[in-house]
């Protein structure tokens, strides 16, 4: 768009003017013609011969004979301005009458008037005055008013008298005309109109309208005409640029960078939740094998501790045989240790084995029933959720009971919402502190919190029932589809 | 003859304990054994044995308040435990003797002979009364106790009034801010265990040092640590030197 700023000069010259070179004479004719106002300039006589041309500006045109030729007489007429055609002529020897008294006639732009001198003794034409309105416009000349005095040139030809140009932000315009070659003191009505305030400002002046300082990102009209010929009006659009930072270019591309930088931030605090979000997930998955207790240690060490015991009192089959146990069930457990699930029958032959091993220790009974609606392979359950629960009925419940204790594990199908449950009843008598505090449980709550937040809408809870010895409740809520 | 009783609430354990003391120790003869902790107390009281072979978890009242149960109890103790860090931090902190199930042989046998050579000291009381008060407050207290037996006696010193531990073979020297020094016959290692808790620093491998003591660390060759009052010289070894100044915060 700095294109439009090339040095190059040009100047505007609008009047339409192409005479052949010509002197101007004196009026010393038979005819005096006057324009109607007291303008000077604004009559041009020009000498061809028995031809006088009279250009004018203004519209009305006053005619008046010298009361030295009483001998002539007059004819007038309009010529049809249409090129190559031969002018009619109309002879009005009554004309002259009105020539007499002064005569007014208003001419359209380009119209021609004529009137024929004739000698009323020969009936000969001595002279024709062709009186023509010229249609003329100020050579208006645009000029930067900085240190060289640029002059602007109009980007559109200037048909129709109108031409544009762009201009820099801050610039101070200097706004004037040349002077025409045959009226030289015309006076031209300038019209400055801020197109987006529509402010206007106006100036009559036969030399310029001086400087103007154009507010940014702003265009204007400028319109100028001859103050006598208002009916030819030229126009200039002005557009002045907006200062760099106040451009939709600027503010396209400030939107444009803080859209990206949007986008990008977006993106990254996303991408970022994401993987925050994922983490989470996985710090929640960890923690919940992690908090799933592989085989309390106690349980193990005790575990060994009967293994010495049957090896030291010489009971080498049940030592065998306990071994066997042991390590198969440590087996499943390891294998297991990083699943944060497992199905509902290899949890249950998990605990079977579990229950085997702490009967040989406490000479308890047990029996695991599973509802018949209940798919226990289908079913997942969170790994060895069920062993800390059971080990704190053994613990609290059995142990002291010896072959009076009874362990019974049942899993039931509840009628709403995928909902089942599986409670671990003990026939022992214990004290309710201890529920909450055995070893084990309080990781088994953490661990059901846990799992609870990794699951949507899928719950578990742990509750106790004091009726007939103790019960404790797993409820698998929404956990079977 | 060393009389003592086995007190498990699994007959298993004891029938097992009964033959490792048979085949390996001779001369400890048991003279009972309990189920529970309240069977055990009668026993106690009516056989009034050497030392006690005590299960830390039994049904009903474990083996810690069944010694409660007891006034001044006057036997030697011998903890035996499946697994529970806790209680066995505060049992070594008191210097007190435990096995672990299933029983090392080698450990039963080490045991033992620290059994015999203290049965006739009748020295326990004070280190099962700090045992207790460990148990009952379950958290680090700088004013804690911690038994520090030596071949005569054994000195129960609030953990503060240590001011370091320096270590020579399998003994340990403990300085403590009176100026007195104690000779303890086990490794630097297993105090390093118990007193880091209590804002201990193992700045050496023969050195472990009470942080609240220090006064200031001196830059020559890998670095020392000072503790002025008792002008004390301590070196740091210099793989370590970046812990300690972090743990030092200096």
């Amino acid at each position: 768009m700095f294109i439009h700023l090339k040095k190059y000069v040009l100047v505007l010259v609008l009047a339409f003017t192409c005479f052949d070179t010509a002197t101007a004479i004196q009026s010393s004719g038979p005819l005096i013609i006057r324009g109607t106002n007291d303008h000077i300039d604004q009559l041009k006589e020009i000498k061809k011969g028995k031809n006088i041309l009279v250009y004018t500006v203004s519209g009305f045109v006053n005619i008046e004979t010298a009361h030295d030729f009483p001998f002539l007489y007059y004819r007038t007429y309009f010529k049809e301005n249409k090129k190559g055609q031969i002018p009619t002529f109309e002879h009005n020897v009554n004309e002259a009458a009105t020539l007499n008294s002064g005569a007014q006639i208003f001419l359209d732009l380009n119209k021609e008037y004529c009137v024929e001198v004739l000698d009323k003794n020969t009936d000969t034409i001595t002279n024709i005055y062709i009186i023509k309105r010229l249609k003329v416009l100020p050579a208006v000349e645009l000029t930067l008013a900085d240190k060289e005095h640029r002059k602007l040139a109009p980007i559109t030809s200037l048909n129709n008298y109108t031409g544009k140009i762009t201009i820099s932000a801050g610039e101070t315009l200097h706004i004037g005309h040349k002077k025409h070659p045959y009226f030289e003191n015309l006076e031209v009505e300038y019209t400055l109109i801020n197109l987006k305030t529509k402010k206007i400002e106006r100036k009559i002046s036969s030399r310029d309208f001086g400087q103007v300082k154009l507010t940014d990102n702003t265009p204007y009209q400028l319109s100028f005409n001859y103050v006598l010929q208002p009916e030819n009006t030229g126009n200039y659009y002005i557009e002045v640029r907006p200062y760099w930072y106040k451009s939709m270019y600027t503010y396209t591309a400030i939107l444009i960078v803080a859209a990206v930088i949007c986008i990008l931030a977006v993106t990254y605090n996303f991408k970022r939740k994401i993987k925050i979000s994922k983490r989470a997930q996985q710090n929640l998955e960890q923690a919940a094998i992690r908090l799933q207790s592989l085989l309390n240690p106690h349980f193990t060490f005790n575990a060994l501790s009967t293994i010495q015991g049957l090896i030291n009192t010489n009971r080498i089959e049940e030592a065998n045989h306990y071994l066997e146990e042991f390590s198969s069930l440590l087996r499943k457990t390891l294998s297991k240790s990083h699943h944060i699930y497992n199905n509902l029958d290899q949890e249950l032959e998990m605990m079977r084995m579990y229950l085997n091993l702490e009967a040989l220790r406490f000479n308890f009974l047990w029996e695991i029933i599973i509802d018949k609606d209940i798919k226990p392979a289908d079913i997942e359950i969170p790994t060895l959720l069920l062993q800390p629960i059971i080990e704190n009925a053994i613990k609290h419940g059995l142990s002291r009971l010896g072959e009076r204790g009874k362990l019974l594990i049942s899993c039931t199908k509840k009628k709403r919402n995928g909902t089942f449950t599986i409670s671990i009843n003990d026939n022992g008598n214990w004290v309710a502190q201890t529920i909450s505090k055995g070893y084990g449980l309080s990781l088994t709550e953490q661990r059901i919190s846990t799992i609870n937040q990794l699951k949507d809408g899928q719950t578990i809870e742990l509750t106790y029932n004091k009726q007939e010895g103790t019960t404790a409740i797993l409820t698998f809520k929404n956990w079977i589809n | 003859m060393i009389s003592a009783i086995l007190v498990d609430d699994e007959q298993i354990n004891i029938d097992n304990l009964q033959a490792l003391l048979n085949r390996h120790c001779p001369e400890i003869e048991v003279v009972a054994t309990a189920n529970d902790a309240n069977l055990a107390a009668e026993i106690i009281l009516s056989t009034k044995p050497d030392v006690v072979f005590l299960d830390i978890e039994m049904p009903g009242k474990n083996g810690f308040e069944l010694l409660k149960s007891l006034n001044e109890p006057d036997f030697e103790v011998v903890f035996v435990t499946a697994y529970d860090s806790y209680a066995i931090m505060a049992i070594r902190f008191s210097a007190l003797d435990y096995l672990l199930k299933p029983i090392n042989i080698t450990e039963l046998k080490n045991t033992i002979n620290r059994i015999e050579k203290s049965v006739n000291a009748k020295k326990q009381n004070l280190r099962l009364d700090n045992l207790l008060y460990l148990l009952d407050k379950k958290q680090v207290d700088n004013n804690q106790k911690i038994a520090l037996p030596t071949l005569k006696e054994t000195f129960l010193v609030p953990v503060r009034e240590i001011l370091r531990c320096e270590s020579s073979n399998n003994y340990t020297t403990f300085y403590l801010t009176n100026g007195a020094e104690h000779l303890i016959s086990r490794p630097l290692y297993e105090y390093e265990e118990l007193l880091v808790p209590y804002g201990f620093i193992r700045c050496h491998q023969s050195h472990l040092v009470n942080k609240m003591h220090v006064t200031s660390l001196l830059n020559e060759d890998s670095g020392y640590l000072i503790i002025s009052a008792a002008k004390h010289k301590i070196p740091i070894a210099k793989q370590r030197k970046i812990e300690v100044k972090a743990s030092l915060k200096m």
